[in-house]
């Protein structure tokens, strides 16, 4: 691989931009396309959905999600106009498979965690989430702890959480089948 | 308005309020001092923490949190030279260099001396200028909010970075999802995929979190990183004797930065980074050895701390009278207000005065609190950087959570947080800023109702309605600001690329 800002001269100065240096072409800028690109669907759709609202209400959404669909086209045009031209792209580089796999584990986890406290209720889906995911990231990251810090920590967070949220904000905390 | 003040000094005066706003603090300043951590994402978290408490409180709460995190960033700038927020990168020219020899604990000091003078100025600042401009608000008809809502979205062409185009792009995403929900004006629902729960609109604070506290966590997941290593510095703060004399020692610059702080920060989308910067040149025009900036200087860190700070209360002003929220964290700060039942506006200062002026006065409060943490420990802060990764992690993970439960008590939150977190991490991964989001979002609402109604009042006729704007005076001003906000950043772009292209 190229040293880090030097090939052909182009200074890449994000924090990701190590990786700018990999591609040439439309790869260069396939996140910027594929951004302008699902954001233009989402547009789309939303504007599709606009013809089954209210003749009375249709208006501004209309006007925004045209707005939209037009930008987006606009940004992919550019980034194929400068794929061409090699221009330097400022956007992060691509995920690695262990990246995308830890934010996909990381919102499943939250997604579990959540469906769990309504059957566990709060403090013990907490303290087991916690001692969990803290665990889940020290491999991610290989720095490990005492198995005993990890509940030590996981008790400690769910308990100034309940008595922050619970005792002192009265929020109705879940409560599930033994606590 | 001194009847007013003197309530609002008594309410903060009581020791649950002090204490409050004591807490706000240093738990801003923790997360100021951490790197992965930013003041928006400090206030986003703990927006349902305050919605709970009693409304003087729970404001009182975020303004601490909003001062100390502005300056906690300072602390690893000086130590790790590592910013803990984007505009203390000025501090740290010359607060490392002066950790490097030595002098580390000076350093510090000195930014928390710089920090509380020009907060304390943008807090004046805010208290004497925010209820005339307010009470000028009541000029307003739905014309000049309209225009006032398509001058905030305007911000979006200064707030979007080096890339225009997606920012603008991310600003009518924001308008698309303040469109979900009933109408302003007739109350039919739209894109509510009959949910209940989406009837009044995505909920604000869970938005807020998903865009900010979501994307940001799976970020630090992803890059493995939230902390820095601090160990090293710690061990070459030196001692040193903090005196009176510390407090006024750079007094011209405090004051001079501070009061540059406060009018950048009343302009929207400047924010602190451009301030620090200005702050930085300010002092060293100012200074008596401008020679040693660079170097690590005392003078050099003054300037820059007080001017980042002057921001604070200076974003307030625009957000508390005309409801333009210029940076990201008044835009939340706007959003916690209205979940207080609070209206930026004249009311503000009149009809719920007795919320208001506490609030203002909490930030005097909390920039002295910041004060007193700071002489007394700023490096025991900088500690929190020690705080392991993974516990980091999973503890704001359920923080967030909880949060977003806690504002109705309703799982619908949780789920639409988790969802506008996906949503903003992929837009973040694929480049786009969230700040355009979160203005779109706040401001689409207000230029629509504002729209609306300008179209009912001409009878739905839409020449009469565009006519009308140029029939109003501030219409006018404000249409002429508002393509100034969009052209002078085009231009600056366009000067700095030639400037490049020229070096």
């Amino acid at each position: 691989m190229p040293a880090f800002g030097t090939e052909n001269g182009l200074q890449g100065r994000t924090a990701y931009g190590r990786h700018f240096f990999k591609e040439r072409g439309l790869n260069l800028y396939r996140k910027e396309i594929t951004g302008s690109g699902v954001l233009f669907l989402l547009f789309a759709g939303a504007f599709w959905m606009t013809l089954d609202m209210n003749a009375k209400c249709r208006t501004y959404p209309q006007m925004v999600t045209c707005a939209g669909m037009a930008l987006c086209a606009v940004c992919i045009a550019r980034a194929i106009f400068r794929s061409k031209r090699e221009i330097p792209v400022e956007v992060p580089g691509p995920m690695t498979a262990e990246q995308i796999v830890l934010a996909v584990l990381s919102l499943a986890a939250a997604f579990v965690y959540i469906l769990v406290i309504r059957i566990l209720g709060y403090v013990i889906t907490t303290f087991l989430f916690i001692a969990a995911f803290s665990f889940f990231i020290s491999r991610t990251i290989r720095s490990y702890s005492s198995p005993w810090v990890y509940f030590a920590v996981a008790a400690g967070s769910t308990l100034v959480l309940y008595l922050v949220f619970g005792r002192f904000l009265n929020v109705p905390l879940p409560k599930g089948l033994l606590i | 308005m001194l009847s007013n003040i003197l309530m609002g000094i008594t309410a903060i005066f009581h020791p649950l309020a002090l204490l409050t706003v004591l807490g706000g603090t240093i738990f801003g300043i923790c997360v100021g001092a951490l790197p992965g951590l930013s003041a928006t994402m400090g206030v986003a978290i703990l927006i349902p923490l305050s919605y709970g408490m009693d409304p003087v409180m729970g404001l009182s709460l975020l303004a601490g949190v909003y001062c100390g995190a502005n300056y906690g960033g300072s602390i690893s700038a000086i130590l790790v030279n590592t910013p803990g927020t984007p505009a203390a990168a000025a501090t740290g020219w010359d607060g490392h260099p002066m950790a490097q020899n030595g002098h580390g604990k000076e350093a510090l000091v000195e930014a928390c001396v710089a920090s509380h003078w020009g907060g304390q100025i943008s807090s004046l600042a805010l208290l004497l200028i925010a209820p005339p401009l307010a009470a000028f608000s009541l000029r307003f008809g739905p014309q000049e909010n309209f225009m006032l809502g398509v001058f905030g979205l305007t911000i979006i062409a200064s707030l979007s970075g080096k890339d225009m185009l997606k920012g603008i792009i991310g600003g009518i995403f924001g308008l698309l999802l303040g469109s979900v929900g009933m109408d302003p004006q007739y109350g039919i629902a739209r894109y509510t995929f009959g949910q209940m729960g989406l009837i009044t609109g995505l909920p604000t604070v869970p938005t807020l979190i998903g865009l900010y506290s979501i994307s940001q966590i799976l970020s630090m997941v992803v890059e493995k990183a939230a902390t820095a290593d601090i160990g090293e510095t710690l061990r070459s703060v030196n001692k040193y004797k903090v005196s009176v004399r510390d407090l006024f020692r750079n007094l011209k610059a405090y004051l001079a930065c501070g009061a540059l702080g406060t009018f950048i920060g009343m302009v929207p989308a400047a924010g602190g980074s451009i301030a620090a910067f200005m702050g930085y040149d300010l002092s060293k025009r100012l200074s008596k050895t401008p020679e040693e900036f660079g170097k690590g200087c005392r003078d050099g860190i003054a300037g820059p701390e007080s001017a980042n700070n002057g921001v604070v209360c200076g974003s307030m002003i625009p957000m508390m009278t005309l409801g333009i929220p210029g940076n990201a964290v008044s835009a939340i700060m706007m959003g916690a207000l209205m979940l207080h039942g609070l209206t930026p506006g004249n009311d503000l200062f009149t009809a719920k005065a007795h919320i208001t002026y506490p609030y203002i006065i909490a930030y005097f409060v909390a920039n002295l609190l910041m004060l007193l943490c700071g002489l007394i420990g700023a490096e025991h802060f900088a500690k929190v950087n020690r705080i392991p990764h993974q516990y980091l992690v999973s503890v704001i993970l359920v923080l967030t959570v909880i949060g977003a439960f806690a504002v109705n008590n309703s799982y619908v939150n949780v789920f639409i947080m988790l969802a506008i977190g996906v949503i903003g991490y992929f837009l973040r991964c694929v480049g786009f800023d969230m700040s355009p989001i979160v203005l779109g979002f706040i401001l689409g609402p207000i230029a629509e109702k504002g729209w609306m109604r300008t179209l009912i009042i001409n009878g739905n006729d839409l020449g009469a309605a565009v006519s009308s704007y140029f029939t109003r005076p501030i219409c006018i001003v404000l249409l002429a600001i508002s393509i100034l906000s969009i052209v002078a950043p085009m231009i600056a772009r366009a000067r700095n690329r030639k400037k490049a292209a020229g070096a």
